[in-house]
């Protein structure tokens, strides 16, 4: 027998009937009380448990904070209530493998009780009449329950540690939680300036901590504080200490971090734009840029691999990690690059749900974010956008709050209900009613419709020179569309809801999904429509299976085969819908030269800009995408790239004029890229200009 | 280890608890082979003399040398070539005789199982009974089996016959006495008994130590010390016979001698204040 053999022998040895009184009660328990519980389920409400699979691992989970807590804090201070601590200072070995050989048992007792208090609880289920094992889930959710556990080992661990330091098994656990809370102090101090001290992620990366090293301050405790006769005094010294030193630095390191947290700060590499749907909005007045903002620290040492506990706590949707700063509403002045956190921390963008892209503000929404708000209540607030000055604040109560019901919100929230129908014309839905820009610059309302006034409609977004106003009379089945035709000036009756036709100068253009034979796969194709005479003809052969970007005013289409899942090229061309003759759009040279060529492209909006922005995917020489953005210059026939950027993909902000466009570049800069150029010019952050403070 | 080099050897060695000085520059060698009494009065400083030697406690100043090596930095290898006997048996309530040597014996390479339970045997100590239910004297000759069955080559007793009555601690003196200088590598142990009755002294003692007031007062032979004769003139084991026992007025007359060692160091000690 080797002397560790037999010490943990010398441990079985004296603690082998409580450990059995344990597992004995450990096994009889479950079974006495879910028996009884099924007795009196109606009387106490306890029927469920007699029933429910889950109930084995409470009962196995309490086996195991009972054994941990009974026989945890009793190992250690019965060396010195009995005084054979004596004995264990004169063996060669010291005292270290004393110690082990009494965790050891510890574990080991505590998991065979546990294990005994499941078995016996699966029996019990069983025997009223449930299934013999509970339901294993496996994979992610299995684990779901490891905080729980988590916390059961560490406060085991935390009783066997205090134990080193008292001579009363019955004062471990109190004063283990003490300890805890002392050392928590700093953490707790902090917690309004740091989410992530709130949270329960924080907790499950403490508990971790806790459960290893608590067992390592119970062995500095005992070995350090007995070895020279030392009692409890000195253990409870050392192990202090130890605590202290542990805490201390992770506090300090929580409080400067926490300190750090509400910063925002630009020129740090840590800044970050935050990703959002649109992660920044353009002022009316063309000056100002708004954007979401925080601080990525990557100081967090356990990032990815708690996942599995972390996913379904702690997690900014807006930032997307747990290891980011709360976000922050900053307005950037385009003129000389200064700016300002208008929003403070724990601010977002709050823009209307149907905001379209690249609309320029009049004015901007700024809420509080969910995640940073703590107990506090939490505030939405309204902001001139061309000079950031509040307009109005109330607190996030409920679903319609004050701010919405604001004609200042109306204003911003005009942009949900409006259409480019290109050459800086326009429609929108106010009021219930239909207007339009006039060539002249004015506006008029569209004549009305013979539709009910619970009309709802919509547009076909770029290509289209045509709304579609769908209406709704009495029932669901009973519903009638019309569409008003800006090159005609007038409405036509539609009688196909399902099918969205582009209006154009000449033909509309129809598209449906198609079953082709033989094979029936489906496809997208489209075909033309005569409104006047209400008959459909077959597209060209050449262009029936084109993905259309946009119509332009003289009735010419823009586009180009549909892309493919392999990633496959496609050409861009110009097509005539009713004839079918094409010409390829080219790329500029240095375009061609960056990538491989286009696998997608899309139009973003159409804006009040005389064409729309289009988005072209291409595929890198490196084999990954790059993300580029356009204008049709409708004079030249031609496609003018913004070719400039240093990142792959370019969020788009916004185009503060015809000929420019505002990106994040590599998501914390504020590009201005323009149109048929290289040029590039970073807006935000700039190292020579002014910082505001929050407000 | 040199074969005649002290087992045992304290320089200056201080002690102090709190504000109290237990040891004050204590100086103290035992020769192979030997043993040596150490007297004192309660408190004196003698339990704390051994604990130091066993490396259980830090001297705050002086040096120690047990068997040959520091007690504090190489206390397993110290532990393992002393023997020691407590006053009070502080083996494992539960633990039977057997059950103790079980659990000590893995620690001791040199542990000798024949020896054990020869000891067993000639001493009459109970193998199956639980210390919790063993008499003094019985829980006092299992922890000599227990310190000697490693055949240590230096034997700490710390008042071992304390608080025994006569009859135990007479059997327990006769069991023990033939044990104490049997051969561990064919050499003689060396014996510190820490002890304040001077019966047990002439029983079993060849030198004296009188430690008083952190100090060695006295140190030679019995006879000298304590100006009586010991039981085969300092030079071997008991015979069974004993002069002082013999003569109840040996047993005052070093008594008094002893009396006087105190006081004299006493006022030694208050003189040099």
């Amino acid at each position: 027998m080797t002397p560790f053999a037999a010490l943990v022998w010398k441990e079985w040895r004296g603690e082998r009937r409580s450990i059995a009184t344990l597992a004995g009660a450990a096994a009889l328990l479950p079974l006495l009380g879910l028996l009884g519980a099924r007795e009196f389920a109606g009387r106490f409400g306890l029927q469920r448990y007699a029933y429910d699979g889950g109930t084995a691992t409470i009962v196995a989970q309490a086996a195991l904070l009972a054994v941990a807590l009974s026989l945890g804090a009793e190992l250690l201070p019965s060396e010195s209530r009995r005084g054979s601590i004596a004995l264990l200072r004169r063996l060669p070995c010291g005292l270290l493998r004393p110690f082990l050989a009494k965790f050891m048992l510890l574990i080991v007792a505590s998991l065979a009780t546990a294990l005994v208090a499941w078995a016996s609880a699966c029996a019990a289920v069983r025997a009223t009449g449930g299934a013999w094992f509970p339901p294993l889930d496996f994979g992610v959710s299995l684990l779901r329950g490891a905080p729980n556990l988590l916390l059961i080992v560490v406060v085991g661990l935390l009783a066997f540690m205090a134990s080193a330091w008292i001579g009363r098994a019955t004062l471990a656990l109190p004063v283990a939680l003490l300890a805890v809370a002392l050392a928590l102090t700093p953490f707790w101090l902090a917690r309004d300036d740091d989410p992530l001290l709130a949270s329960v992620s924080t907790l499950v990366p403490l508990l971790w901590g806790a459960a290893l090293l608590a067992p390592c301050v119970g062995a500095l405790s005992f070995v350090l504080g007995r070895r020279r006769g030392g009692g409890e005094w000195r253990s409870f010294a050392i192990g202090g200490a130890a605590v202290g030193a542990l805490a201390l630095p992770a506090g300090a390191w929580r409080s400067e971090r926490a300190a750090e947290w509400n910063r925002v700060d630009p020129p740090l590499d840590s800044f970050r734009v935050t990703a959002l749907r649109q992660p920044g909005v353009l002022a009316a007045g063309g000056r100002y840029v708004y954007l979401t903002a925080h601080h990525q620290f990557g100081d967090l040492v356990i990032r990815d691999a708690p996942r599995w506990v972390l996913d379904e706590f702690m997690q900014f949707p807006t930032c997307g990690r747990y290891s980011d700063g709360p976000p922050h509403v900053l307005q950037v002045d385009l003129a000389d690059g200064s700016w300002r956190d208008v929003g403070g921390p724990g601010s977002l963008l709050w823009l209307p749900t149907r905001f379209a892209p690249l609309e320029a503000v009049p004015y901007v929404g700024i809420r509080s974010c969910p995640e940073a708000e703590h107990d506090r209540a939490g505030w939405r607030a309204l902001l001139d956008a061309n000079d950031g000055r509040e307009v109005a604040r109330a607190p996030d109560v409920d679903e319609r709050n004050a701010i919405e019901g604001r004609a200042e919100w109306d204003e911003l929230a005009r942009s949900e209900h409006v259409a480019y129908l290109g050459g800086a014309r326009r429609v929108w839905f106010e009021r219930e009613e239909w207007w339009t820009t006039d060539p002249d610059g004015g506006s008029r309302r569209l004549p009305d419709s013979a539709m009910s006034r619970t009309a709802h409609w919509w547009w076909r977004g770029s290509q289209s020179r045509g709304v579609m106003v769908q209406g709704r009379r009495d029932g669901p089945e009973e519903e009638e569309v019309e569409i008003y035709d800006f090159a005609r000036e007038r409405r036509f009756r539609w009688s196909d809801a399902s099918a969205n036709p582009s209006v154009r100068k000449g033909k509309w253009i129809v598209e449906r999904w198609d079953a082709s034979p033989p094979s029936g796969r489906r496809r997208f194709r489209w075909e033309l429509y005569d409104p006047e005479r209400a008959v459909s003809l077959p597209a060209p052969a050449e262009v029936a299976d084109h993905k259309l970007l946009w119509i332009d005013d003289e009735g010419a289409a823009i586009g180009g085969p549909w892309g493919a899942h392999d990633q496959s090229l496609v050409t861009l061309e110009c097509f005539d819908p009713e004839s079918g003759v094409r010409s390829p759009i080219a790329l500029p040279a240095r375009l061609e030269a960056l990538a491989g060529g286009v696998v997608a492209f899309d139009v973003v909006a159409r804006t009040r800009l005389g064409a729309p922005i289009v988005r072209l995917v291409l595929r890198g020489r490196d084999g990954g995408k790059v993300e580029r953005y356009a204008r049709w210059d409708a004079r030249r026939r031609e496609l003018r790239v913004a070719e400039e950027a240093s990142a792959k993909e370019l969020p788009l902000v916004g185009c503060p004029d015809e000929e420019s466009l505002l990106v994040i570049e590599q998501g914390r800069r504020l590009v201005r890229l323009r149109f048929g150029s290289d040029a590039r010019e970073v807006v935000f952050p700039r190292h020579d200009a002014a910082s505001g403070a929050p407000r | 280890m040199n074969p005649t080099a002290p087992v045992f050897a304290a320089r200056g060695l201080s002690m102090r608890f709190g504000k109290r000085r237990v040891l004050d520059g204590l100086d103290l060698e035992l020769a192979p082979g030997q043993v040596t009494a150490l007297l004192g009065e309660n408190g004196a400083g003698k339990s704390t003399l051994i604990k130091l030697a066993l490396g259980v406690l830090k001297a705050q100043r002086g040096t120690l040398t047990v068997a040959g090596c520091c007690p504090l930095k190489q206390s397993g290898l110290v532990r393992q070539r002393v023997g020691f006997v407590p006053d009070v048996p502080d083996a494992y309530p539960w633990m039977t005789a057997r059950e103790l040597f079980r659990f000590l014996a893995p620690h001791w390479p040199s542990w000798d199982a024949a020896l054990a339970e020869s000891l067993l045997e000639s001493l009459c100590v109970p193998t199956a009974t639980p210390f919790k239910s063993m008499s003094r004297g019985e829980g006092m000759k299992a922890m000599l089996v227990a310190a000697l069955a490693p055949r240590p080559s230096l034997l700490l007793l710390d008042e071992p016959f304390a608080g025994l009555d006569p009859l135990v601690r007479e059997e327990v003196l006769r069991s023990v006495i033939g044990e104490l200088r049997s051969d561990p590598n064919g050499g003689e142990r060396t014996v510190l008994v820490a002890t304040h009755d001077l019966d047990v002294v002439a029983r079993i003692a060849d030198r004296v130590a009188i430690l008083a007031h952190g100090k060695i007062a006295q140190h030679g032979a019995v006879g000298e010390v304590l100006g009586a004769k010991s039981l085969d003139d300092g030079n071997g084991a008991g015979d069974g016979s004993n002069a002082l026992l013999d003569d109840g007025a040996g047993v005052g007359a070093a008594t008094f001698k002893l009396r006087d060692v105190l006081a004299a160091t006493r006022s030694t000690e208050t003189a040099v204040r």
